[in-house]
């Protein structure tokens, strides 16, 4: 079963190096004669307004979006999982303060927050990684402090900490291994919405320079041409579908959910089922 | 310190004035489709929790679309088929309601989905619930329960759900503003981060988290109003 479920992740990944191995024309050369080619076998997708190779294109614009989605991925893990447990097994103000701004970082609107950020640090793709990482940590955070936190009630860590483990140490032998596979799931099932946010952020014209071709800025660029072309609209927006759909099919499924409920009802207090539920 | 908010660095125009004539669009676009996706999210798990398998499939499909696509997507395929394959709306030129149309629609859409997640999730959680099976053994049909007792159990699981919704209306409107060119806040904060305007940017941020603060807030109070249990509880 659990194979069956990464397959959808298996396509992407032997499309991504289908795209990197096949010799594909130049995303920037433009020819003025080949505007609005039709599919070809020279051109699986056709050229786009100014005789580009939309397939050429299209590639590129995955490269880039699976750089930043690594990045973004990568700042999420590296600040939010110690701060989750953190949050989780220290107590006092230093703790208290944490829990309050994970818990403000996390309710902010992200994309507000990447445009604002983009606007202050800039647009290349690096700046546009950190400013969607910017507010995604803290979701991480919170992720790991609700797991680690049922972790903490359970009887063998108490056990392990009777036994004169230190807290860092019981953490690393007792608590990372119980989390890792939900947080993990977690972490490929944000890595849908990372993928829409960077997209929203590159149509808005700001997560990456113009006429780099971002999956986002494709749409931007190509939307008056939705009448006469409509496959140049179509293509990027049916890649960041199938991305975030691939990643939502593996790891965010509705095989995980039966059961877990959806959203925890807070009137329970402590999350029930994979705590990744009650973040999006 | 004047009170005024101050003029924009790009086009010196002073602030207050520009705001008050493009909040109107973003309250129209955002509290309309929040209270239309609420509503179509309810509807949806209420007729999953039917036992209609068309309502079961359906709430699922829009969850996972409402996960998987792009509000910008979702916002120019709607143009596509109703304005252009079917004729039926002028977003761009159009009265009031044809330019609204659309937009509200499609934030309306993404917060569907997991609205309907939630109130499905809570009607299968009532079903197993001791009071939904005393209320069936009482002789009370299962239609009965579900919309006399079930309802406002999931009703007040949606409200505590919608908070995450909260926040992603006033991005995803800003997207969707942008798409139908709509003069809401969210054209004029792209313009301004495009521009570096930080006088602009700071009163919208500003904005959002007064936004932010109040509506968590009115959820909270609403709750509480609601449902006394927890109160009574403590």
């Amino acid at each position: 079963v659990t194979l069956l479920r990464l397959a959808p992740l298996a396509v992407l990944a032997t499309l991504a190096a289908a795209a990197l191995l096949v010799p594909a024309a130049d995303p920037h050369a433009v020819d003025l004669a080949r505007r609005f080619a039709p599919p070809s076998l020279d051109h699986p997708l056709g050229a786009d307004h100014l005789g580009r190779d939309l397939f050429a294109r299209l590639a590129e614009g995955g490269a880039r979006t699976l750089v930043a989605l690594a990045f973004v991925q990568a700042a999420c893990v590296l600040v939010g999982a110690p701060a989750g447990l953190v949050a989780a097994l220290t107590d006092g103000t230093p703790a208290r303060a944490l829990r309050r701004l994970v818990h403000l970082f996390a309710a902010v609107p992200r994309l507000v927050v990447a445009l604002v950020v983009s606007g202050l640090v800039g647009f290349a793709p690096l700046a546009a990684a950190l400013a969607v990482a910017a507010t995604g940590w803290a979701r991480h955070a919170l992720v790991v402090e609700g797991l680690a936190a049922r972790v903490v009630g359970e009887e063998h860590w108490r056990a392990a900490l009777a036994l004169g483990a230190t807290r860092p140490g019981a953490a690393l032998r007792h608590l990372a291994p119980a989390i890792a596979r939900p947080y993990g799931a977690f972490v490929g099932a944000d890595a849908a919405r990372v993928v829409l946010i960077f997209a929203s952020l590159a149509f808005l014209g700001l997560g990456a320079d113009t006429g780099r071709p971002d999956w986002g800025a494709m749409v931007w660029e190509y939307r008056l041409h939705l009448f006469e072309a409509p496959r140049l609209v179509l293509a990027p927006l049916a890649a960041i579908a199938a991305t975030a759909l691939a990643f939502h099919l593996a790891l965010d499924g509705p095989g995980l959910r039966s059961g877990a409920g959806s959203r925890p009802d807070p009137r329970r207090g402590s999350a029930s089922g994979p705590a990744a539920r009650n973040v999006r | 310190m004047r009170g005024d908010l101050g003029r924009s660095w790009a086009s010196d125009r002073p602030i207050l004035p520009e705001l008050a004539a493009r909040l109107p669009w973003s309250l129209a676009i955002g509290l309309g489709g929040l209270a239309l996706g609420l509503a179509a999210g309810f509807a949806l798990g209420l007729a999953a929790a039917g036992g209609s398998r068309i309502g079961a499939a359906a709430s699922r499909a829009v969850a996972t679309a409402a996960q998987t696509l792009p509000a910008f997507g979702v916002g120019l395929l709607l143009v596509w088929a109703f304005a252009v394959e079917l004729g039926w709306l002028r977003p761009f030129t159009g009265g009031l309601a044809e330019m609204l149309c659309l937009p509200v629609l499609t934030v309306a859409f993404f917060v569907a989905g997991p609205a309907a997640r939630i109130a499905a999730a809570s009607f299968e959680d009532a079903r197993a619930a001791p009071w939904f099976v005393a209320a069936r053994a009482k002789g009370l049909s299962e239609q009965a329960v579900i919309l006399r007792h079930a309802a406002p159990h999931a009703a007040l699981a949606l409200l505590a759900g919608a908070s995450p919704e909260l926040a992603w209306v006033v991005g995803g409107a800003a997207v969707t503003e942008v798409v139908f060119a709509t003069p809401g806040l969210g054209v004029w904060v792209v313009e301004a981060v495009a521009a570096r305007d930080h006088a602009v940017l700071q009163v919208y941020l500003a904005l959002v988290l007064g936004w932010m603060a109040a509506a968590h807030g009115l959820v909270r109070l609403a709750r509480r109003r609601l449902d006394p249990r927890p109160a009574a509880l403590r």
